[in-house]
């Protein structure tokens, strides 16, 4: 005799009270109130009804292999432990490591992952950039840049200006050697900043002009920017967001929320930072190459920096000002614009001559 | 019968789902998407889902999930080789019409695929739902949803257009027509769910909070560019001042203001349509406050935005715990009377709804 227990016969959601016996080879389970034998549960056929049975001393349900419905649940520690003995699938309950253990293993592995994961992705994003072919950027380019453009205001142009700057860039892109004609052009917009676009095209903001103190400087900016592109940043920065989008697909299933999510953007911003540190140093090497001094780069970074409030971290696209500006100066090499040049691209987008 | 035994009876709704117990869960689950990239998915969230269900209960009787992982991992394959893929190959069809020339019928395939996605996302949660009920199991019974996905979801894009076409007003409406058809056609062994509700308090809540947002955009965004005009950059002429300084704002404003009334209708339509419900002789009674509310969907939603979606579980058990508290059921229910449910089960889950993830129901 087993004794009390409550029992769901799968054809009703009656809970019925019922005495439960043991009878060698079979659990009996009686009607409480007529005797009447409910069922008979071989005890080799006995299964937990919860697959994830913890051995729970206090609470047991039980279901019959063979009939997927009827439940019997017994809630008496001594029963429990008579029906764990005898029935060979609920001894002892799986075994279980306590939660305390379960965190020792997968988290520091699930960080791992993430760790390699992250750096897997950075790896092959940067060398699949190069191997994207320029006429597929130049596609999304043309698709794009327009309305980019415009949104910064518009493109500027006068003759003597945008000729002073196609000498620099074309003086920059040579030294670059990277072997297909990079176009810049400066965008009607108050702010101090330069991109570079699909397509190897570089777009520098009219504030920026303002800020500079020389074409030297503008040249750091733009040798800066083809650092961008001749690194593929933008090729890259599309496969880094992908991968960002294809994590998150693979991991939640859900095709939309990876990129929107804070650690999709955070993890962005931290590629950013990256290609912003290495376009720098190519910028640098372009400088030299094309025999311009590095005084100009460091000398505006070093203003932008004072200019700047706080130390920007995780949430900045950038590293901070005042780590940038700091390249050894060799040697003095020759200015990047003629007077007169600075004087055209300074004026630009309209305004006085200095 | 003696008045005594015509006393309404409370049934117990409870869920004893703990953090403790589920983070190391999620975790595991993590780790072995990551290792099998993607693969393990379904039976992670089979893993949750028994964990979950099996910590609520009724009556002192636990739900169960009986569901497994190969289900949803066909039905996630049925739906992909079957509807997205073909459709996928369509849309590049469509691309290609258009790029060479013959952009008509390529404008008019992409307007034919806009339409049936638009359609798939009901369906696809139709389906689910349908699978979760029949893999749901109390005291042994289980549930079953009948109708079918395709009516519900050309109902839903009916009713969408519609709303969208009387600037929202017609949002209530929309809302009590599904709703009906789903609970309609929700059964719960042999006894199906009733969903009668009165549809002029519910309409009356709602164009007031219609109102107050109407009435305070207008406040905000006049009284923006009344600021915009009076303070702002003098150099600037009018045009372009309002638009740069008023304009940007103005839609934070209206977009998070607008969400805030949403939220807040949402709250007060559930309560009514859960008053509204009736299963047997049970009846519901949802009772929370707006406050109580909205730190469950804020938390939910900050929970899934800070962990790439992987605390989905987490916002899941919340969800559960926030309805076996706030919900009273109530009334005199014979479960005796109560038969199994004998309806054909789904073979596959989820499907679609897996796809695009992330709403229960």
């Amino acid at each position: 005799m087993i004794g009390e227990g409550r029992f769901n016969n799968g054809e009703t959601a009656a809970s019925l009270s019922v005495q439960v016996e043991d009878a060698a080879t079979a659990l009996v389970i009686r009607d409480a109130a007529d005797g009447l034998m409910l069922a008979r549960w071989r005890w080799d056929d006995l299964l937990p009804a919860d697959p994830s049975d913890s051995g729970d001393k206090d609470r047991l349900r039980l279901s019959c292999r063979g009939d997927e419905a009827a439940r019997l649940t017994l809630s008496h520690p001594p029963q429990i432990a008579q029906v764990r003995l005898r029935a060979p699938a609920l001894r002892g309950g799986r075994k279980r490591p306590r939660p305390g253990r379960r965190w020792l293993w997968s988290l520091p592995a699930a960080f791992l992952a993430c760790w390699g994961l992250y750096h897997g992705l950075a790896w092959s994003a940067s060398r699949l950039a190069p191997l994207v072919p320029m006429r597929w950027e130049r596609a999304l380019g043309e698709a794009v840049n327009d309305g980019l453009i415009a949104r910064l205001g518009g493109a500027c142009h006068t003759e003597a200006g945008q000729a002073a700057l196609d000498a620099l860039a074309g003086r920059l892109s040579d030294a670059a050697g990277l072997g297909y004609p990079v176009t810049a052009v400066v965008a009607r917009s108050d702010k101090v900043n330069a991109f570079a676009l699909p397509g190897a095209r570089v777009v520098l903001l009219d504030g920026l002009l303002r800020k500079a103190e020389s074409g030297d400087e503008v040249a750091g900016v733009l040798a800066h920017e083809m650092g961008h592109v001749a690194r593929r940043h933008v090729s890259r920065q599309i496969l880094q967001q992908m991968g960002i989008g294809a994590m998150a697909l693979l991991i939640t299933g859900d095709a939309v929320g990876g990129m929107s999510t804070a650690t999709g953007s955070l993890l962005l911003l931290s590629y950013s930072r990256q290609n912003e540190a290495e376009a720098d140093a190519m910028g640098v090497d372009i400088l030299r190459r094309a025999d311009i001094s590095v005084r100009g780069f460091n000398d505006f970074f070093q203003r932008l920096a004072a200019g700047e409030k706080s130390s920007p971290g995780l949430l900045s696209s950038h590293p901070a000002s005042d780590a940038r500006g700091h390249y050894p100066v060799q040697g003095g090499g020759v200015a990047a614009l003629s007077p007169a040049q600075w004087q055209a691209l300074r004026i630009i987008c309209g305004g006085e001559a200095k | 019968m003696v008045p005594s035994e015509m006393a309404a009876v409370c049934h117990r709704l409870e869920h004893r789902g703990r953090l403790g117990e589920l983070a190391p869960l999620l975790a595991g689950n993590a780790l072995r998407v990551l290792m099998t990239l993607g693969g393990y998915k379904f039976w992670g969230t089979a893993r949750v889902r028994r964990y979950l269900w099996s910590r609520t209960s009724f009556d002192g009787d636990p739900l169960e999930w009986t569901g497994t992982g190969w289900e949803m991992c066909r039905g996630f394959l049925v739906a992909f080789l079957l509807i997205l893929l073909p459709l996928s190959v369509l849309g590049g069809v469509a691309r290609y019409l258009i790029l060479h020339g013959q952009a008509g019928s390529g404008r008019l395939l992409n307007l034919g695929l806009s339409l049936i996605y638009l359609s798939l996302w009901p369906m696809g949660l139709y389906a689910a739902r349908r699978y979760r009920l029949s893999r749901t199991r109390w005291r042994g019974i289980r549930g079953t949803q009948t109708g079918s996905a395709l009516s519900y979801a050309l109902t839903s894009l009916v009713w969408s257009a519609l709303t969208i076409a009387s600037a929202g007003l017609l949002l209530p409406l929309r809302s009590v027509r599904l709703t009906r058809y789903r609970l309609n056609h929700t059964v719960f062994g042999d006894r199906g769910f009733s969903f009668a509700p009165r549809l002029a308090p519910l309409y009356g809540r709602f164009l007031s909070c219609y109102g107050l947002w109407l009435v305070g955009m207008v406040v905000a965004v006049g009284g923006g560019g009344w600021l915009a005009v009076r303070l702002g950059n003098p150099a600037l002429p009018l045009v372009p001042r309002l638009l740069h300084q008023v304009v940007p704002w103005a839609i934070w404003v209206v977009l998070i203001s607008g969400a805030l009334i949403y939220a807040f209708y949402k709250s007060v339509e559930l309560r009514q349509f859960a008053a509204a419900t009736r299963w047997g002789e049970l009846s519901f009674r949802l009772s929370f406050s707006f406050r109580q509310w909205l730190g469950l969907l804020m938390g939910n939603g900050l929970i899934v935005f800070f962990t790439l979606g992987l605390g989905l579980g987490v916002a899941q058990m919340r969800r559960l715990r926030f309805v076996a508290r706030h919900l009273e059921i109530l009334g005199r229910m014979d479960f005796a009377q109560v038969q199994q449910n004998r309806a054909a089960a789904p073979h596959r889950g989820e499907g679609l709804a897996g796809i695009f993830d992330g709403v229960d129901f």
